[in-house]
């Protein structure tokens, strides 16, 4: 027999914390990572980030008395102590960061080399201590939305001056003679670094000019010129007529390959599309929480089909480890009309 | 900040359905809870004249015991956790008690 005894020094339950975690979680990203923070910036509830991974804490009170003991339980003997009564514990959700505000800081960030003391951007620690999010997290979407650090700071460049620089490079290459999938990388990186900083010219070169399987052979990344070209024109107007924007985009492509088409496809998640017009309206400004993002969605357009549905439901999915079917169906209600299924706010 | 070890101690709950209260002292410190015994693998915690009777649980997904770290260089910015053990078993007792009449 076991006798069990208090603690002379019953600590606080505020001293001890219970988190749950997942033995996945514990062998893996917890004890890999170099850093694992509690942080709950200004206005966001609190959240633990792993290197690369965020998660929501969800407090899960007992009216049980749990008592900690520091041994495990099939090994007790002779006598034991009771450290600590813990009323709850944490649960971890894996979740996907709200990004509004870090698009906004992005967004104030912008950065045009001819008016660098006009600059106001951010440091990575600035931007960790305002976004509850991981630190890989927040890298990966700063680089996803073309920034890049300039002198300690993260900026992304000004639309019209990353639009002026590819004009350029496109320029240059048609110059040169070149064939847009056989360029001279440190050719274009020389042309280009006579007018702009190191760092404008790293991230044009990283996003725009890629390797080869042949050494010293590299390609113009016509899909980033395409997504880049798409979302320029998108954010001129409101709305676009789809003709008039699918005709001005092709123009834009065509400038580096005679045959390119504008493929539809390359709009999914960051432009609504119906019959007659285009929007744009990125998954990445939406708020991260269904309820909250199916309501803005709703809120932009009253009614839905499957398609224009699938392409925000499908990332929201795949971040919460769900399946489209079911979000749909816990946040949406549906009519069918002249065979057309339409979904709506519950 | 929360710093979890590659292979913390495992540590046990013992988990009650109700609360226990000191009969004399204020509080619980240095109190004694009662007497465990397990036979065939199911424990028995005797509090008193209370007998219950328990069921050892492996827990689905272990809990981390994060301890404050009060040395915390600045506390007014940041507090730190060590992670300092896991629990993946607990005994829990959740049965109405049985009494123990002792006859004189």
């Amino acid at each position: 027999s076991v006798e069990l005894s208090f603690s002379t020094n019953l600590s606080s339950p505020q001293q001890y914390l219970l988190l749950e975690v997942t033995e996945e979680l514990l062998k893996g990203e917890l004890s890999q990572s170099s850093s694992v923070l509690i942080k709950g910036p200004r206005n966001q509830p609190a959240v633990l980030c792993t290197d690369n991974l965020t998660f929501d804490l969800k407090r899960a009170e007992t009216s049980n008395m749990v008592m900690l003991v520091n041994q495990p339980v099939d090994k007790l003997s002779g006598s034991a102590t009771l450290l600590s009564v813990v009323p709850s514990n944490l649960e971890l959700v894996k979740i996907r960061p709200d990004f509004l505000p870090l698009s906004q800081i992005l967004s104030e960030s912008s950065f045009n080399p001819e008016e660098e003391s006009k600059l106001k951007a951010k440091t990575l620690e600035e931007i960790e201590a305002e976004i509850a999010g991981s630190r890989g997290e927040i890298l990966a979407h700063i680089e996803k939305h073309g920034g890049f650090e300039y002198k300690g700071r993260y900026v992304i460049l000004a639309t019209e001056t990353e639009w002026e620089i590819l004009e350029d490079v496109t320029t240059f290459i048609k110059a040169e003679g070149w064939a847009f999938d056989s360029l001279n990388d440190p050719e274009i990186r020389d042309h280009l670094s006579e007018t702009y900083p190191v760092e404008v010219v790293s991230y044009i070169m990283s996003r725009y000019i890629l390797p080869t399987s042949t050494s010293q052979i590299f390609t113009f990344n016509t899909e980033k010129f395409a997504v880049f070209t798409a979302s320029k024109i998108l954010r001129e107007k409101t709305s676009w007529v789809k003709d008039v924007f699918f005709s001005k985009w092709e123009e834009a492509l065509r400038w580096v390959n005679e045959d390119a088409k504008a493929d539809p496809k390359i709009l999914e998640g960051f432009a609504l599309s119906n019959k007659l017009m285009l929007t744009w309206f990125p998954y990445d400004d939406l708020p991260k929480e269904p309820e909250r993002m199916f309501a803005k969605m709703f809120e932009k357009q009253k009614e839905w089909t499957l398609d224009q549905l699938l392409p925000y439901v499908s990332r929201c999915a795949k971040i919460l480890n769900e399946t489209v079917d079911s979000l749909i169906l816990k946040w949406t209600a549906s009519s069918t009309r002249h065979g057309v299924t339409y979904y709506f706010e519950r | 900040l929360v710093r979890c070890p590659d292979d913390p101690a495992e540590w046990g709950i013992i988990e009650l359905q109700g609360i226990v209260v000191p009969k004399q002292s204020p509080t619980l410190n240095g109190e004694v809870l009662g007497t465990l015994q397990i036979q065939n693998k199911q424990p028995t915690l005797t509090i008193g004249n209370h007998i219950l009777s328990g069921t050892t649980v492996t827990l689905k997904k272990p809990l981390l015991v994060l301890q404050k770290d009060s040395s915390a260089s600045n506390p007014q910015t940041q507090s730190s956790w060590d992670t300092i053990a896991v629990v993946r078993k607990k005994y829990l007792f959740d049965q109405k008690p049985h009494h123990h009449i002792t006859h004189k």
